[in-house]
């Protein structure tokens, strides 16, 4: 291959083809190996889309590589090409104000957590590579680490990227504002391993660096034992930050080389560390301790001071090192279970190792059911010796698949686990797979042969016992296709009626709660899910409930509180239902708390429009096999599939709520005053400013008792005294929250504004009242621009919106109007400060612009829509497709 | 012996890349004989290697690279990439090749055959040159694999394979077997760079100082202010106060010569600890020079002088105040460990070795009284860092000082490009790694450097100089005994 015309675009520094030099770039941190025939390094976006040009012209294999420390082989140059190495692409913009990080791809993870902390800030995803790897790499295999259990995984906190696509044209999907009317193309690309793009540049959530954290180590008999107690931890309505166990056999190697200290003849030791304000860290740990001890932890130490706490840690650091002095080398397998099952599992995997006469120890994160065997390699040279570990490594994923698990946790597919995806997935479920690939990369020159296997190797599936069979499917098809509304009771009968209405040529309407459809072309055929209701699985140790689509949020919700638990949601309209919420994807402010629709969606079945039934993602929070399907039906509003089974994360219900309101005088107060409290809020599930009136003709929502209450009790005369109201709602523990509001009402008194704290009702709640009191001629919209610049969005707004009322979601810079006359101002408002206006809702016969949008990844969605409903029969008009 | 002679030697010594280091075509017959032994060789036993083999040749380092104990030390590097931020390379470079993983991947290259042994001489020569040997990858691994002594093979086998022209074999020759290892040639170059200086040709020099060749300039740029006094070795220093014990100094080679002020410090400071102070006159160069650049029969012979000359003497404790010279004598275990006499010997000197810092901070230390006003930044060095593993001591040393405050650098366990006289080999690499380290001093606002290790003390006069700060270069020991002198 000829490489020289590329000296036309990059600098001769830049191009790397000695074949000494190459040997360097052969491997990265896994056992896969290939030589590439050259090693670029672009110094800008710009470079990396002239060579992907220059790559596509010549149709040379292009792999992306960060910092070279994935494990999987996946920036291995397994059929040549050239490695675009892009160490280079460094820099990092922190915007405080939006809690927003910009960073290129290769900007060191590490490196941008230390500057997000010196702004009281926090980039979580904290790999143990994290001190090398790279923000692209993280992306690539949406990457993990300790903190997943609280925090979760990359993705969650990827907000857009730009990418450089096959064609080497630069794109933009997602970007720094929230909830932007598209597919979640930015979903896609994280963990795609850079077979679909190459990502130059990120834009990061932060959330605020808690201020105290508190550690422990506790030792158990076994790991049953100590599996056992973390379920009591989580059933205790408990959220550590991190949980992390180390098995009997890593433990005494530990020990006997790093010394630090471990309890002595233990089966098990667990690591826990708490974090929050400085005044919850110590109740919490007291009672993680208590519930230890009730189950049966031998020896228990917590960590009083810093160095304590680096000593624990320190242990648990030590254990790759500690391996690497009995053996020179060692495999490191990544698998994930749901976490209840974390016990039965490393008991099989312990059989498996000695059927295979292997010497292994386990470090895992408990949390999550992410377990890792370091199995250790005598002689790396030995055939034989290689073959046993590979083939107890394929042993031990079958074990997880079959739990319902995967094949990885959070180190990628790459080379290695290849051939173990049609385990895990169905033959339908990677050809999905292989169709969005195609799509972004019809020419298959980026990191080729990655993640997807070849077809011949598919059809090895594991049924696992998470898979909803579809019973009672085509007796029991006794609907008529003549009529026009189709109710379907099962998930087959569901996808059998989608199916033959579509191939006979009609168009489809799915109909959930029926909550918003006013804007909506009519269709041929309404699918009601309404039959689609109730839990399908439950599993409130693994935190997880998977539901019928038609189910009502309220429903589940009703039900999940008989546990304390309940699915961090919320919907403005009390028949919503999860599938509609789940395909709108409309944030609720509890967001700033728990993440998004799409990060609480793990996992749904979907039926395609041609026909085919899909599982995406499954019942765990850390799955980085393939591509992670789940964000790209979250938020598709129905366009590419009916989901008919949803799986959901769920959470303890918080302890203790409270919410701060606020009056401030004027706009421009309201928005400094947020903006301070934004920056100190941790246990915070909403921060809005609302202007509840149009011209002072009373509140919002006079039937709500909890509104009365508060015109009648603590705050008479709130709304005829001021037509702003600050919101702000924290919940969790009783001691954040009352730290939290300490901190929050001392802000006020320096501000000089009035406020009151109250227990009802929650900022979600305010917001939802706010939508659902919506009259059916009322134009409703969302604005979406970086946090930061809501202030100045509110501020040009307000000659178009003309007094109108709205609810400011200040975290996630969203603006909800109701009524406001001039919707294309406001949209040109927001598109000028990086954003975009949304209609939600409006009178029958509204003929503007809907989305306000124009997303970079159109086409991509045009032709995803395409490819699995080439007549548009499926929700037709429903989405900017 | 002159200044030219000095300049030309360095900037052979370390010309990287491009220069020859050993003499092909000279046989073990050329080869000038050490003069003699100062240490006692008991009867009956083996001489020790005098006459060392001149050159020894490729297919030698050729061998310790395919040996199963190169292989498997290398088998250790999982290739995991933890190393690459803590390299300054990898920082200036951004490449694989220029940090510590693909240098390991291209000395595994290198030991399976898959590099042709003519281009040892190219990018493998090159890569492995460019890297400081500071051992900052040693710290960052979590797998323990001792970069250290893989380092030294390759290096050994790309040195071996030059071939170079006769004036810089000469001026090798000159520099690292007869000027180093010789404490009164040394001394009296000294003398002679003072008067360079205090004539004022120095500075007519370095007005100049744009036409001179790269590495001249930069050997140049690093010479410190020369002071008068050279004491003669091998008096004892008494005790002050209530006496601990007996201890040698370690006095160095350079150190010795050009920066004897520190030398004095140190023995102040221990004799104020009630420790009684000698410096055996038989001691020498400690080899570390000569065996980076390849040579390791000769700083064989030399670690053998030195073995002899402190085991002879009766003390608790051999301190040193340079830490590269006690990381090497801290590692003659491993350099002499096919010497089946001396093995065992240089084991018993290597547990008696202890840097200054090291020594000072294991018993109480006699607390100083006199105010030493500063606003202070500790500079590590790397082979006391990351080789011998000394990072708490002297900074409690330092928080024992009245008056000075410390203060950390961003990134405090990254070289400042001295490294052996890497800054004269390498002068565009070392320049950029030390304006990083000049930047991250000037963030610290500190206005005292304290330094562990001669070439970082030049460097950072050099430093501070080419960055225009205020602020003062002081060992740990200058230190200590200004505090002490109140």
């Amino acid at each position: 291959m000829k490489l020289h015309p590329l000296s036309f675009i990059l600098h001769p520094s830049q191009i790397v083809t000695d074949p000494v030099q190459l040997l360097t770039y052969e491997v990265d941190a896994g056992l896969d190996r290939g030589r590439p025939d050259g090693v670029v390094f672009p110094r800008s976006a710009e470079e990396v889309a002239q060579v992907v040009r220059w790559a596509a012209a010549h149709g040379v294999p292009l792999i992306a590589r960060g910092a070279g420390t994935g494990l999987a082989g996946g920036a291995v140059a397994e059929h040549g090409g050239l490695i675009l190495q892009l160490s280079a692409l460094n820099r990092i913009e922190l915007d405080p104000a939006g809690r927003i990080a910009t960073a290129e791809a290769g900007a060191v993870n590490l490196v941008l957590d230390g500057l997000a902390r010196a702004e009281g800030l926090y980039f979580p995803p904290d790999p143990s590579s994290q001190r090398s790897s790279t923000i692209g790499g993280n992306i690539g295999t949406n990457a993990g680490g300790p903190h997943c259990f609280k925090y979760g995984v990359t993705t969650n906190y990827v907000a857009g990227v730009t990418v450089v696509l096959a064609d080497g044209r630069l794109a933009r999907f997602g970007g720094p504002a929230h909830d932007y009317p598209e597919y979640d193309l930015t979903g896609l690309i994280t963990g795609g391993e850079g077979t679909l793009g190459v990502v130059t540049k990120a834009y990061l959530r932060l959330v605020r660096n808690p201020p105290a954290v508190k550690t422990l180590m506790a030792a158990f008999d076994s790991v049953e034992a100590a599996g056992t107690a973390v379920s009591a931890i989580i059933a205790g309505g408990l959220v550590p930050a991190t949980m992390e166990m180390m098995d009997e056999k890593i433990v005494r190697i530990i020990e006997d080389y790093a010394h630090p200290g471990l309890p002595s003849g233990a089966g098990a030791v667990l690591i826990v560390e708490v974090d929050g304000h400085p005044a919850s860290v110590g109740p919490q740990i007291a009672e993680v301790e208590g519930i230890l001890r009730a189950h049966g932890a031998r020896e228990l130490r917590v960590a009083g001071t810093a160095a304590e706490r680096d000593q624990i840690w320190y242990a648990r650091k030590s254990a790759a090192g500690a391996m690497a002095r009995l053996a020179p080398a060692y495999y490191l397998v990544d698998g994930t279970v749901p976490r209840s099952r974390l016990a039965e599992t490393l008991a099989a995997v312990n059989r498996i190792l000695v059927e295979h006469e292997l010497r292994a120890g386990h470090v895992f994160h408990a949390g999550d059911g992410n377990l890792h065997p370091l199995i250790l390699v005598d002689d790396p040279s030995d055939r034989e010796l290689i073959a046993r570990v590979q083939a107890a490594g394929r042993a031990i994923l079958e074990v997880c698949v079959a739990a319902g698990g995967s094949i990885t946790g959070e180190h990628g597919v790459g080379i290695e686990k290849r051939a173990f995806m049609p385990l895990m997935y169905s033959p339908a479920e990677l050809d999905v797979m292989r169709e969005i690939k195609a799509i972004f990369d019809p020419q298959g020159i980026l990191n080729p042969g990655k993640v997807i296997p070849p077809i011949s190797d598919d059809s090895l599936k594991i049924e696992d016992d998470a898979v909803q069979r579809n019973e009672g499917m085509s007796q029991s098809l006794t609907f008529n296709l003549q009529s026009s509304i189709l109710t379907p009771s099962t998930p087959g009968e569901a996808t059998e009626l989608l199916h033959e209405s579509i191939a006979q040529g009609r168009t489809v309407r799915i109909a959930g709660g029926g909550t918003k459809s006013a804007l909506l072309p009519l269709a041929d055929m309404t699918l009601s899910t309404a039959g689609l209701r109730g839990v399908r699985a439950y599993a409130p140790a693994d935190l997880y409930v998977t539901v019928g689509a038609g189910t009502p949020l309220a429903e589940l919700q009703a039900e999940l509180s008989r546990d304390r638990m309940w699915a961090p949601l919320a919907s403005p309209w009390p028949a919503a239902t999860v599938g509609g919420i789940v395909a709108a994807a409309l944030n609720a402010p509890l967001r700033m708390r728990y993440g998004g629709v799409r990060d609480v969606l793990l996992a749904a079945t979907v039926a395609l429009p041609d026909g085919r039934t899909i599982r995406a993602g499954r019942p765990v929070v850390k799955n980085v096999a393939g591509y992670d399907l789940p964000k790209l039906f979250a938020g598709s509003h129905g366009t590419l599939g009916l989901l008919t089974d949803l799986t959901l994360k769920i959470a303890p219900l918080p302890r203790a709520r409270a919410t701060l309101v606020a009056l401030p005088e004027d706009l421009d107060r309201a928005t400094a005053l947020a903006a301070r409290l934004l920056r100190t809020a941790l246990v915070a599930s909403a921060l809005l400013i609302v202007r509840p009136t149009a011209g002072g003709e009373g509140p919002v929502a006079p039937d709500r008792a909890w509104w009365r209450d508060l015109r009648a009790g603590s705050l008479p005369t709130i709304f005829d005294t001021s037509s702003l109201a600050l919101i702000y709602t924290a919940e969790g523990h009783q001691e954040d929250v009352a730290d939290e509001l300490a901190e929050a009402r001392a802000a006020l008194r320096e501000a000089g504004v009035a406020g009151v704290q109250l227990d009802e009702p929650a900022g979600s709640e305010v917001w939802g009242i706010f939508l659902a009191g919506a009259g059916p001629h009322e134009t409703v919209l969302r604005a979406g621009v970086p946090p930061q610049n809501l202030p100045a969005l509110l501020a040009a707004a307000e000659p178009a919106l003309a007094g109108a009322p709205f609810v400011a979601d200040v975290a996630a810079g969203l603006l909800y109007a109701r009524g406001a006359p001039d919707v294309s101002a406001i949209q040109t408002a927001a598109r000028e400060r990086g954003g975009y206006a949304a209609v939600l809702s409006a009178p029958p016969g509204y003929a503007g612009d809907r989305w306000g949008h124009v997303p970079d990844g159109i086409e991509l969605m045009r032709a995803l829509k395409r490819r699995w409903d080439p007549h548009s029969r499926l929700n037709p008009g429903a989405f900017i497709v | 012996m002159n200044t030219a002679a000095l300049f030309a030697l360095f900037s052979l010594a370390a010309e990287g890349g491009q220069a020859a280091v050993f003499p092909a075509d000279l046989t073990a017959e050329d080869a000038p004989p050490l003069r003699s032994y100062h240490g006692r060789v008991r009867e009956g036993q083996a001489l020790p290697e005098t006459l060392p083999s001149w050159r020894t040749t490729m297919s030698h380092g050729l061998e310790l690279l395919t040996s199963a104990e190169y292989r498997a030390k290398l088998d250790q590097c999982i290739h995991c990439g933890l190393c690459l931020p803590a390299c300054p390379t990898y920082e200036v470079f951004g490449t694989e090749m220029d940090g510590p993983r693909g240098r390991i991947a291209l000395m595994r290259a290198a030991a399976e055959g898959r590099v042709p042994a003519a281009q040892l001489q190219g990018a493998f020569a090159t890569h492995i040159g460019r890297c400081l040997a500071c051992r900052a990858c040693e710290t960052a691994c979590p797998s323990g694999v001792q970069y250290g002594a893989l380092y030294e093979v390759a290096r050994a086998v790309v040195e071996h394979g030059r071939v170079a022209g006769p004036a810089e074999r000469a001026l090798r020759w000159l520099g690292l077997r007869q000027l180093l290892p010789h404490r009164h040639r040394l001394r009296a170059l000294a003398r002679l760079l003072r008067l360079y200086q205090a004539s004022g040709l120095q500075r007519l020099v370095r007005r100049l100082a744009w036409a001179l060749p790269r590495h001249l300039r930069a050997m140049e740029a690093i010479l410190p202010p020369i002071g008068p006094a050279h004491p003669p070795l091998g008096q004892v220093a008494p005790a002050i106060g209530a006496r601990r014990g007996r201890v040698a100094l370690f006095a160095g080679c350079v150190q010795d010569a050009f920066l004897p002020h520190v030398n004095a410090a140190t023995v102040r400071v221990l004799q104020r600890n009630g420790y009684e102070v000698m410096a055996p006159p038989a001691q020498t160069c400690c080899g570390a020079a000569q065996l980076h650049a390849g040579d390791e029969a000769f700083a064989r012979d030399l670690a053998r002088r030195n073995v002899d000359a402190f085991l002879s003497a009766d003390v608790d404790a051999v301190v040193v105040n340079a830490g590269g010279c006690g990381l090497s004598l801290k590692e003659y275990p491993h350099l002499l460990r096919a010497d089946p006499v001396y093995a065992p010997r240089a084991a018993h000197l290597a547990a008696r070795v202890s840097d200054l810092a090291e020594f000072l901070a294991a018993a109480p230390l006699v607390p100083p009284r006199g105010l030493v006003r500063a606003r202070a930044l500790y500079a590590d060095s790397c082979h006391l860092r990351h080789g011998q593993r000394v990072v708490r001591q002297p900074r409690e040393l330092l928080r024992a000082v009245p008056g000075l405050e410390l203060v950390e650098l961003r990134q405090p366990d990254r070289c400042c490009g001295s490294a052996g006289v890497y800054n004269i080999a390498q002068p565009d690499t070392a320049d950029q790694i030390l304006d990083a380290k000049m930047a991250d001093v000037a963030a610290s606002g500190a206005d005292l450097i304290v330094t562990a290790n001669a070439g970082c003390h030049m460097q950072y006069l050099y430093g501070v100089r080419r960055a225009g700060l205020c602020a003062r270069v002081l060992h740990l020991a200058e230190v200590l005994d200004k505090a002490y002198e109140g």
